[in-house]
């Protein structure tokens, strides 16, 4: 609850100031850019519109390629697996 | 609902569909045998750094979306009979008059209400804990011979 | 070219019609006397899209229907088939037949439930009507709502939803864990997300299993959303079966 008061607050507490919180908003919103829970409740959404005929096959393929390419990408040793596979000396 | 004739469900509609993007995202990106000796880097899945403060913007971007949704709800008349008691102190408090006396005591009734126990709550035998600490648990049934 | 790894199965299981692997192409099997590793050769480098996951999942599911497999994470590929026997087949054959024998005629079925969040928060309303009355108090006088006061009654909201969550997980798994010889359940999405869980039934069973998921959706359909997806290969049972958290005494 404390932290809550104090970012209601701020406004009037100048210490950390509209950029500290413009930070804080930017970077949550990377967060989420390729969180997988969030890309998982996309995807899942995406199935929906499919079945209920609100988008067709083919948007919803596009999309759904969209959300796996930024997942990967977040992921650098899963991209890389995809990608090539490389012998390893024993 | 009331159930009119006793039918055997449609087992056709109750199938299992074969998994989408989201399932698979879930499963054979990180779970299944591996061959260590080709894969170099740890499969470790994507470790999640959270700052007081990120929970904070995500919890008050939640807890006023909440809010306004729960304003926004169209409450039949039923729905909102059945606490008499409670809506006539409310509307009492708020009939008192325009002073700001009255509103001051509304605002009060208001936030006790908010930080009173709830009866139901300490009723209900649910227990409270979810599962997932960052790990899939599992169950496991015994068999009954 | 490389040899692209699917699973591994036992050699006499029935091959599933006009199945093809990624790219469209043709699976066939790396095996010996017992086991058989489910591959296909693909172009070496070949980006990974959602259509090689599909088909990689698919590939697995086809099997599962009917057979026991084992299955490989995406994305394992192996020079040729001699490297796929001796990295696969020579390498662990124990531990490959235990997972198989533990396995031998039980599917894993995955029940996926969620919110509709307006049904829910009537929901949440019905059962607290302190909130319910915090509500009115708020409409009827907007003058003394201050942003704090929304951002406790949005808090409380919360807790509540969490509440409910907790109630209808718990009622989704009394129902179905009798069903099945294991659960395990993955970790909570947000999003409104109840359950996510994988149940590990007897083949034999699935029917059963089918109708309960069929009469709890019936029953809740006005609250919740259910994903039921299977069969699948028990992605879920591998770590705690090799771990010895799962055993069958």
């Amino acid at each position: 609850m404390g932290l809550i008061t104090g970012l209601l607050t701020l406004p009037i507490a100048p210490i950390r100031g509209v950029a500290w919180v413009a930070e804080q908003v930017r970077e949550e919103a990377e967060r989420q850019w390729s969180d997988p829970a969030v890309i998982e409740a996309a995807l899942i959404d995406i199935e929906a519109m499919r079945e209920s005929g609100e988008i067709d096959d083919d948007e919803a393929d596009i999309r759904e390629e969209e959300l796996l390419q930024r997942l990967l990408a977040a992921s650098p040793e899963q991209g890389q697996r995809l990608d090539s596979w490389e012998e390893m000396d024993e | 609902m009331t159930v009119t004739q006793n039918r055997a469900p449609n087992r056709y509609l109750d199938r299992p569909a074969p998994s989408s993007l989201a399932d698979v995202i879930n499963t054979i990106l990180d779970k299944g045998l591996v061959i260590d000796i080709y894969i170099r880097v740890s499969l470790v899945g994507i470790e999640l750094l959270t700052i007081d403060a990120r929970i904070v913007i995500a919890s008050v971007d939640t807890y006023l979306r909440f809010a306004e949704a729960v304003g926004r709800l169209n409450l039949t008349e039923t729905q909102t009979h059945g606490i008499p008691e409670l809506m006539e102190d409310v509307t009492n408090s708020g009939a008192k008059g325009k002073t700001s006396g009255a509103l001051e005591g509304a605002k009060d009734k208001l936030t006790d209400m908010l930080s009173g126990d709830d009866d139901e709550k300490d009723e209900q035998s649910s227990s409270k804990q979810r599962s997932g600490d960052g790990k899939q648990q599992s169950r496991q049934q015994s068999k009954e011979s | 070219m490389v040899v692209h790894l699917y699973g591994v199965t036992t050699a006499d299981a029935p091959v599933p019609h006009e199945l093809k692997g990624r790219r469209d192409t043709e699976l066939r099997l790396v095996s010996d006397d017992e086991l058989a590793v489910i591959v296909s050769d693909v172009d070496a480098g070949t980006p990974a899209g959602r259509k090689d996951l599909l088909a990689h999942a698919h590939v697995l599911e086809a099997y599962a229907e009917r057979s026991t497999v084992v299955p490989m994470q995406f994305g394992i590929a192996l020079p040729d088939d001699d490297s796929v026997r001796v990295q696969v087949l020579e390498r662990d054959r124990d531990g490959l037949e235990h997972l198989l024998r533990s396995f031998d005629g039980l599917v894993q079925l995955t029940v996926q439930a969620f919110h509709h969040e307006e049904a829910a928060l009537r929901e949440i309303l019905r059962r607290n009507p302190r909130l319910l009355s915090a509500r009115e108090q708020m409409k009827a006088h907007p003058e003394t709502v201050t942003p704090a006061l929304q951002m406790e009654l949005g808090q409380a909201v919360a807790s509540a939803l969490e509440d409910l969550q907790e109630d209808d997980r718990i009622m989704l798994l009394d129902r179905l864990a009798p069903l099945s010889r294991a659960v395990a359940e993955n970790d909570a999405n947000g999003n409104h997300e109840i359950v996510h869980a994988a149940f590990l039934v007897e083949r034999d069973a699935q029917r059963q299993f089918d109708e309960a998921v069929g009469l709890l959706r019936t029953e809740n359909d006005a609250r919740m959303r259910l994903r039921y997806v299977g069969p699948q290969p028990p992605y879920n049972f591998l770590e705690p079966m090799k771990s010895g958290e799962l055993s069958w005494a």
